[in-house]
C-alpha cells in the first residue's frame, strides 16, 4: 500500500482506497479532525475531486462522515483555501 | 752540435733551473707572508671593532660626564640633601639600638611598650628617608643620563596615549556594530527571518500532526468506515503539493509518470470538447453509498471502454 492511501468500507461493506491529502484542524472547532482525500477523479486537465469529511475515532475504529453544519463547512473550505494560498505563496518564493 | 755550442745550451739549462728554485722559493715566501697578512687583516679588524666598542662605551661615559652648569649645581645640591639623610637614617639607626638595649633593662611592661612605640617610631623615620633617599637617586639619575630619561618619558606619555587611542578605537568598532544592528534594512531581515521561521515551524507542526493521525488511521486497517464526504475540486498542482507534502518518505525531483486511466468513453454521442465544462457547486454533499456508487459505476466505465478498444482492435487484425 502507498503512503498515502488507505482503504475504507462504505455502509454496504465494500472496499475503497483513497488518498489522503492532508489531516487538518480548524480554528473554532479544536478537537475536530478533517481529512481531506482524493480518489483520483479528474474534474478537467487543470483540476481534480477531492473529499473532505470529519474523522472521528472510536476506539478501534475510524469513521469519515460528512459536514452537515453549513456554518462549519464554509469555515473548512476557508481554511482550505487558506492553505492553499500560503502554500502558493512560499511557492512564488 | 759543437762543443761551445753544448756548454752554452748547458749554462742557460742551469741559469734556468735556478731562476725556476728561486720562483719556487720566493713563491713559497710569498705564500707564507699572505697567510701572515691574512691573519694580520683578520686582527686588525678584531682591534677595530674593539676600538669602535670602547669609543661607543667613552662617548656614553662622556654622555654621562657631560652635565651643564646647571646639572652639576643641582647634583651637587642632591649630593649634600643624599648626605644628610644618610646621616639621619644612622642617627635613626642609632637610636633604636639604644632603645632595645633600654628594652632590655626595663621591666614592666608598660615601660616596654612605650620602648616599642619609639622604636617604631623610628623604624617609620628611616622608611620615609629611604623613600626620600630613592626619589634623590631618581633626579641624579635624571640629571646625569637626561636624554634617556626624556626618551623614557616620552615612551610613557606614547603608551598612555596609545591606550586612549585603543579605548576609542574600541568605542568605533562598537558603534559600527550597534550602527549594523539599528540599520533599517538589517532589523527588516531579522524581522523577516524570524518571521519565516515561526511559519516554518507552524507548517512543521501542522504536517507532524497530519502524519501523526495518518499513522494512526493505516494501523486501523480494516477498520476504517466511510459513512459521508463533502466535494470539493482543488487544482492539480496543489493536490501533487499535498501529496508529496503527506508522503512519510522524501519525494525525488524524477518522479514515475502516473499512469493515468484510459479515457472513459461513454457510449452515444460523444460530448462536444470545446463545450465549457460545468463544475459541480462547490457546497453539493453526498452521502458515502452515492459516493461508492459513483467509483463502482467510474470502474465499470473504464472497463466497457478498454474492452471495446481491444474489440476494436482485434476486428483490425482479423
Amino acid at each position: 500500500m502507498d503512503d498515502n492511501k488507505i482503504t475504507v468500507t462504505t455502509p454496504d461493506n465494500r472496499q475503497l482506497e483513497v488518498e489522503v491529502l492532508d489531516i487538518f484542524n480548524v480554528v473554532g472547532y479544536e478537537g475536530k479532525d478533517y481529512i481531506l482525500y482524493t480518489l483520483g477523479e479528474e474534474v478537467d486537465d487543470e483540476h481534480e475531486r477531492a473529499y473532505v469529511s470529519i474523522l472521528e475515532e472510536d476506539g478501534d475504529n475510524f469513521s469519515l462522515t460528512e459536514i452537515k453544519d453549513t456554518e462549519e463547512w464554509k469555515n473548512v473550505q476557508k481554511a482550505i483555501e487558506e492553505g492553499i494560498a500560503l502554500e502558493e505563496e512560499d511557492t512564488d518564493e | 752540435m759543437n762543443n761551445s755550442d753544448r756548454v752554452y745550451q748547458e749554462l742557460l739549462q742551469r741559469t734556468l733551473k735556478q731562476l725556476q728554485q728561486q720562483i719556487t722559493s720566493l713563491e713559497r715566501k710569498n705564500r707564507g707572508l699572505r697567510a701572515i697578512t691574512d691573519q694580520t687583516a683578520v686582527e686588525i679588524e678584531g682591534y677595530k671593532t674593539e676600538y669602535q666598542r670602547i669609543a661607543q662605551e667613552l662617548q656614553s661615559y662622556n654622555q654621562r660626564i657631560e652635565v651643564s652648569k646647571a646639572g652639576e649645581t643641582g647634583l651637587d645640591f642632591i649630593d649634600d640633601k643624599v648626605d644628610k639623610i644618610i646621616e639621619r637614617q644612622q642617627d635613626s639607626v642609632d637610636k633604636i639600638r639604644q632603645l632595645e638595649s633600654l628594652k632590655q633593662q626595663v621591666t614592666t611592661k608598660r615601660y616596654q611598650r612605650k620602648i616599642d612605640k619609639q622604636i617604631k617610631h623610628q623604624q617609620q623615620i628611616i622608611q620615609r628617608l629611604q623613600k626620600k633617599h630613592g626619589r634623590l637617586n631618581m633626579a641624579q639619575r635624571v640629571i646625569m643620563y637626561p636624554k634617556y630619561y626624556r626618551t623614557m618619558r616620552k615612551l610613557k606619555l606614547l603608551s598612555r596615549k596609545q591606550g586612549k587611542v585603543n579605548v576609542v578605537e574600541a568605542n568605533i568598532k562598537d558603534n559600527e556594530l550597534l550602527k549594523q544592528t539599528l540599520n533599517p534594512n538589517s532589523i527588516i531581515d531579522n524581522i523577516k527571518g524570524a518571521f519565516y521561521d515561526i511559519r516554518g515551524q507552524y507548517y512543521q507542526k501542522k504536517l507532524s500532526h497530519a502524519q501523526d493521525v495518518l499513522e494512526r488511521v493505516k494501523e486501523k486497517h480494516g477498520n476504517i468506515h466511510l459513512q459521508g464526504a463533502n466535494v470539493t475540486v482543488l487544482p492539480k498542482k496543489v493536490v501533487e503539493a499535498k501529496r508529496q507534502n503527506m508522503s512519510s518518505a522524501p519525494q525525488t525531483t524524477q518522479q514515475e509518470p502516473v499512469e493515468q486511466p484510459p479515457p472513459i468513453i461513454l457510449p452515444g454521442p460523444q460530448p462536444n470538447p470545446d463545450a465549457h465544462i460545468i463544475l459541480p457547486p462547490e457546497d453539493k454533499t453526498i452521502t458515502a453509498a452515492s459516493l461508492a456508487e459513483e467509483a463502482v459505476q467510474i470502474k465499470q466505465q473504464n472497463q466497457q471502454a478498454m474492452q471495446q478498444q481491444q474489440a476494436q482492435e482485434f476486428k483490425k487484425a482479423a
